[in-house]
């Protein structure tokens, strides 16, 4: 049983201890941007084109594809998507975003899509059964689809 | 000692670090293109602040709204005068404005004592945490004028408590005049202004009460008779309606003949959103069919918090001060409170939208505060030994469940700054036609320029039931 003195701390503490925690937390995250143009809780930034094109971040990709190399695979974090990490040009990341104005975005920066390409596309498209990618990659091949051979990269 | 560690600095260092979170997402988050950038390329052809005005007082039928476009223009000369830096200078109003709400909240509370420095703690938990408040920071238009009209409102209760005087009498009329001519939900100063003279604060002297009756007759005969405005009908607007959300279409079809009844539905609606957090603009989410992708929990958090501390706040409306026995929703700010909810529930009867109860949200928070701070004296005082640990893990089980309500906040900014970012790819050419036709957009170009330099946040990146718990998928 607690005393009264106890229960006065207590009580007092825990009222104000969570918003104490997050004035702390979002305060110094808070300073971290304000100084260096960073937060430091719920803010990440995708570290690769691939990584911005499959989360949906279309400015990013449009900043990035101005340096970036728009063939390059890399290692992508999309976790609305995919369980783990895997490595994806960022066309194949856009496909996985399921948005298809992000595939029109990462062509229109100068991604590539060749026949391999697309095939490769639409497989993963099909894969995911995301109808509105599929639809939208049939415009540039609506053929019958094979995929045996065409390796999904996640 | 180096620091002089009494409640009243913990209260402000609390406040302070509140202030710099808020107002940094805030800064964070570029001009958005949607409800912005029309704006900026209109009033910024305007060729005085004076013609800007003239604009709002004809820019609708139903909205006298010209402080809006003076403080647009305001602001736009500013940005010119220092390199045409938009962003620096409407997103930094917008942070500043946000610092200072907090800080008058603080300033208007004034804990003297532990208890007062704990309730404080909790009470900016509700006050960034309720749904309400995320309308005064995730948007601008391009400035947040909900966000304004609840610093003008709490300004005004501020003054009221002062000693009063010519001077405190001018800024409040001069408040009230802004305010009634920024949103019509500016008119709600008044409101404070008379509840807190009906409480028995004094700061606001009975003349000035009746100068603000003669501007707010003023502003009728403006409205109707020289403007001939009209108010908002059925169907100018979506709004909720039971489980759903109603398309002007459908609100015209279904409400055309009865409009008072969704009129009621509304003004009721929007009271309740603030002490339950339920229904949002009308319509009740969280009796819609459950989505899997968005788990009850959020709804059980935010309905049961809120159920929670309103009836912590009914049990403190309902005591007697200790002085006379005078019923404490009959003080100061719980009446401020009672006016603010049902005068800006009345203002929404056409519409629900959280916004326009943002500032109701303030003064129940400032409410909680005082509700809280006493509870916390009458538990110290009278609750059972045997109990104690329980209302520990009660209070703290509750509190937690607030802050995780507010850090829902922040996530919120950072995901408006990415659909902020996000906007000035997905609603220009090729994607969509551009706000405004290319002749015409001045500004647009730096506008698109700042706007993918700034604020590089990417919510989809964190771990998916993050959002879910904060309502978003």
């Amino acid at each position: 049983m607690l005393d009264a003195r106890r229960f006065r701390v207590l009580l007092t503490a825990a009222v104000a201890a969570p918003g104490v925690v997050v004035a702390l937390t979002t305060g110094a995250s808070g300073l971290s941007a304000w100084l260096l143009d960073r937060p430091l809780v719920l803010a990440p930034v995708p570290r690769n084109l691939s990584e911005a094109a499959g989360n949906r971040d279309v400015a990013d990709v449009v900043v990035m594809s101005a340096a970036a190399d728009l063939i390059q695979p890399e290692l992508a974090r999309i976790p609305l998507r995919l369980r783990e990490p895997a490595t994806l040009t960022p066309l194949e990341a856009a496909v996985i975003s399921e948005r298809a104005y992000m595939i029109r975005l990462v062509r229109d920066r100068g991604g590539r899509l060749g026949a391999d390409e697309l095939r490769t596309l639409r497989c993963i498209a099909e894969a995911r059964k995301d109808r509105g990618t599929i639809a939208y990659l049939a415009q540039f091949d609506a053929s019958a689809l094979k995929c045996d051979d065409v390796r999904i990269p996640y | 000692m180096f620091f002089d560690w009494t409640p009243r600095a913990a209260a402000w260092i609390i406040t302070a670090l509140f202030a710099i979170a808020v107002s940094a997402s805030i800064f964070r988050i570029p001009i958005q293109v949607s409800d912005s950038v029309e704006i900026l390329e209109g009033v910024d052809r305007a060729p005085s602040v004076a013609v800007a005005f003239a604009q709002g007082l004809h820019a609708s039928k139903t909205m006298l709204r010209p402080m809006r476009q003076v403080g647009t223009r305001l602001l736009l000369d500013i940005a010119h005068a220092t390199g045409d830096r938009y962003n620096l200078v409407f997103r930094g109003f917008h942070a500043v404005a946000a610092a200072l709400l907090i800080a008058l909240f603080t300033q208007i509370a004034r804990p003297r004592d532990w208890s007062g420095a704990a309730a404080l703690c909790f009470a900016m938990l509700v006050l960034t945490g309720l749904h309400t408040f995320g309308g005064m920071t995730r948007e601008a238009y391009p400035i947040n004028h909900f966000l304004l009209i609840a610093i003008y409102c709490l300004a005004a209760f501020a003054i009221a408590e002062s000693r009063g005087g010519l001077v405190a009498d001018v800024v409040a009329c001069l408040l009230f005049v802004i305010a009634s001519l920024t949103l019509e939900s500016g008119l709600v100063v008044f409101g404070v202004a008379l509840a807190a003279y009906l409480a028995g604060l004094r700061g606001i002297s009975r003349g000035a009460l009746i100068a603000m009756a003669i501007v707010a007759a003023g502003y009728v005969i403006l409205r109707v008779p020289l403007l001939h405005m009209t108010g908002n009908v059925v169907g100018e607007r979506q709004t909720g309606y039971g489980t759903e959300m109603l398309t002007t279409s459908e609100l015209r079809a279904r409400f055309g003949d009865m409009s008072w009844l969704l009129y009621g539905y509304t003004i009721l609606c929007s009271f309740l959103t603030i002490p339950l957090s339920q229904p949002v603009a009308g319509q009740w989410t969280a009796f819609a069919a459950w989505d899997p992708q968005a788990p009850p929990l959020f709804f059980l958090n935010d309905m049961g918090t809120s159920l929670v501390t309103t009836a912590v706040v009914v049990w403190y409306l309902s005591r007697r001060r200790p002085p006379d026995g005078r019923r404490r929703w009959r003080d100061p700010a719980p009446l401020a409170m009672i006016a603010m909810l049902l005068g800006s529930a009345v203002l929404s009867y056409a519409y629900a939208k959280s916004e326009i109860m943002s500032a109701a949200g303030v003064f129940y928070a400032l409410v909680v505060y005082l509700a809280v701070r006493e509870l916390v004296e009458v538990l110290i005082t009278k609750a059972q030994p045997s109990l104690r640990v329980v209302v520990v893990l009660a209070i703290a089980f509750v509190s937690t469940a607030w802050a995780w309500r507010a850090m829902g906040l922040q996530y919120r900014l950072q995901r408006g700054a990415f659909e902020a970012r996000s906007e000035w790819v997905l609603r220009m050419p090729p994607f969509s036609p551009p706000p405004v036709q290319p002749a015409d957009a001045r500004l647009t170009p730096r506008l698109l320029d700042e706007a993918m330099h700034r604020g590089r946040t990417n919510p989809f990146l964190l771990w998916p039931p993050y959002a879910r718990l904060w309502g978003e998928n």
